[in-house]
């Protein structure tokens, strides 16, 4: 089974594998307890059409995507601040709207079955040295965020008023939360696909919520279901010949089952 | 430990506050010294959560002004020394923490950015929950818990951050009666031995008006504000729950 990484493209798929498996329910576990979930989805459909505009303009498709997100992230935000309308009807508008922009571009670049077919499913086997790079970078910023506003995500994700009764800047915190959402997103869209990073982000916090005792616990736990996920998902695609972000994902659900059942038994 | 100064704890001036159009409190005008345990009490929609949370810089009202020790409270520096606990809806019953990892947390605000907790600041998040009767749940889920031990984890929370002035909205709205009692005896408990100044929300008017010093009765106006044994002599109370709040209103 360890023959299949002797592969240099293995290798690459490997590590951006398992930075993303560590990074994206690292993030996630922040956005499901604050009931953002849905967050991921609607990120993923706009970095999808910002994927379609930075090959519309010549832009690398990454970049494109990062700057989309980055902006929705914003204005998500200043909308949800002004409580104008509720949180998911919010983010089911920027998803649709998106994903509408998306497919319209897409049209107009012809580029449907180019390139941006990898952008949607994913494939970790053409991981190229300059995505690993993108990965890595974004992954150590999104983590060093984490790290360094861990107490305070935490304050602010367990109860948002009482945080801001305290003074802590609310509305900054939970743009940080999200923008590290949207760079997660942007840079691992190669890896699980568009349509599939939200569940990578989700399904194994959803997972660990089951079995752990504490939020650190769940952290922990959710960042081993995922590794776990990203490495029995990779090996079983190759092996296999199926389709890399399907395969890691449905080992995720293998893993929230799992921990479903042990949760009813416990 | 409260550091005294001269400024009342709060102080509002001639502050109005509506959502939208609508006004919910007109020109209230309070203060609220340092070691002080008001009530607040008054009618449904009377505006009693609205001017706590104008009280905490929560809203900005839309005219006159509200000090926190002598500052304004939205750029005060001391909003750390607010401890909150809110009504019982208000964290979510499922969140995935342990009550320790909840009750550490209220001290993010005065612990500062990129600080990471230490054993000072686990230790006294212990003695939080010793002092709030339920250090034997520190290491259970918050979900585990009953609506009353999950109340008393939330005022060990704003214990932990050493608060100099405690605000309550509704705190028994999750328990049960008897519950209600011992609850409203340690409160007081509290007040006495930590010297905390102490505002209270409540539209239980008989458990408020045998707890706190004083009183405010608010139905969009403050009707009356002053000891409480003056109060319940007037006899104001029961006229300010006889009349209806003068306009309706929801919360956003």
């Amino acid at each position: 089974m360890t023959g299949i990484f002797a592969y240099e493209f293995m290798q690459r798929a490997l590590a951006a594998g398992l930075i993303v498996g560590v990074v994206a329910p690292t993030i996630g576990l922040f956005l499901t307890v604050r009931r953002y979930s849905m967050i991921s989805d609607t990120l993923s459909h706009v970095a999808l059409a910002g994927v379609a505009l930075g090959l519309l303009v010549g832009v690398h498709p990454a970049v494109g995507a990062l700057f989309a997100t980055l902006g929705a992230a914003l204005v998500i935000e200043r909308i949800r601040q002004s409580g104008s309308y509720s949180g998911d009807s919010l983010l089911a508008l920027i998803l649709n709207g998106s994903l509408a922009l998306a497919v319209v571009v897409m049209g107009i670049t012809k580029s449907f079955n180019a390139g941006v077919l990898g952008y949607l499913f994913g494939n970790i086997v053409t991981v190229s040295p300059a995505d690993l790079a993108l990965i890595a970078i974004s992954g150590a910023v999104a983590l060093a965020a984490v790290i360094l506003l861990y107490k305070e995500l935490f304050y602010v994700s367990s109860d948002e008023e009482v945080a801001a009764a305290q003074g802590l800047n609310v509305g900054l915190l939970n743009f940080v939360l999200v923008a590290t959402a949207a760079l997660v997103i942007s840079a691992s869209m190669r890896v699980v696909g568009v349509l599939l990073i939200g569940a990578l982000m989700v399904i194994p916090v959803l997972a660990a919520m089951n079995v752990a005792r504490s939020f650190l616990g769940a952290l922990a736990v959710a960042v081993v279901f995922s590794v776990l996920s990203v490495l029995i998902g990779l090996v079983g695609s190759f092996e296999l010949n199926l389709a890399s972000g399907g395969t890691i994902v449905l080992v995720s659900m293998v893993f929230f089952a799992s921990s479903f059942a042990f949760k009813r038994t416990g | 430990m409260p550091v005294k100064t001269d400024q009342p704890c709060i102080e509002l001036r001639g502050v109005s506050f509506g959502y939208g159009p609508i006004p919910v409190v007109e020109n209230i005008s309070l203060k609220v010294e340092e070691g002080e345990y008001l009530g607040i009490i008054g009618p449904n929609g009377g505006g009693k959560t609205t001017i706590l949370k104008l009280m905490m810089g929560l809203l900005e009202p839309s005219a006159g002004e509200v000090l926190l020790f002598g500052e304004p409270v939205r750029r005060s520096k001391r909003r750390s020394a607010i401890g909150y606990v809110q009504q019982r809806h208000a964290m979510d019953p499922l969140f995935p923490a342990s009550v320790e990892e909840v009750v550490v947390s209220g001290r993010t605000a005065m612990r500062g950015l990129f600080r990471g907790f230490t054993k000072h600041d686990l230790d006294v998040a212990v003695k939080a929950l010793d002092t709030a009767g339920v250090g034997h749940l520190r290491r259970r889920k918050i979900s585990s818990l009953s609506g009353g031990e999950r109340q008393r984890v939330l005022i060990a929370r704003a214990l932990a951050g050493e608060p100099e002035i405690l605000f309550l909205d509704e705190p028994t709205s999750a328990v049960d009666a008897p519950s209600q009692e011992a609850f409203y005896a340690f409160i007081s408990d509290l007040h006495r031995k930590a010297k905390l100044s102490i505002i209270m929300v409540s539209h239980d008017i008989d458990a408020v008006s045998h707890q706190v010093q004083s009183v405010a009765c608010l139905n969009r106006h403050v009707t009356c504000h002053g000891p409480t044994e003056q109060i319940l002599r007037s006899g104001k109370l029961k006229a300010v729950f006889q009349e209806p709040p003068e306009i309706r209103h929801q919360h956003p």
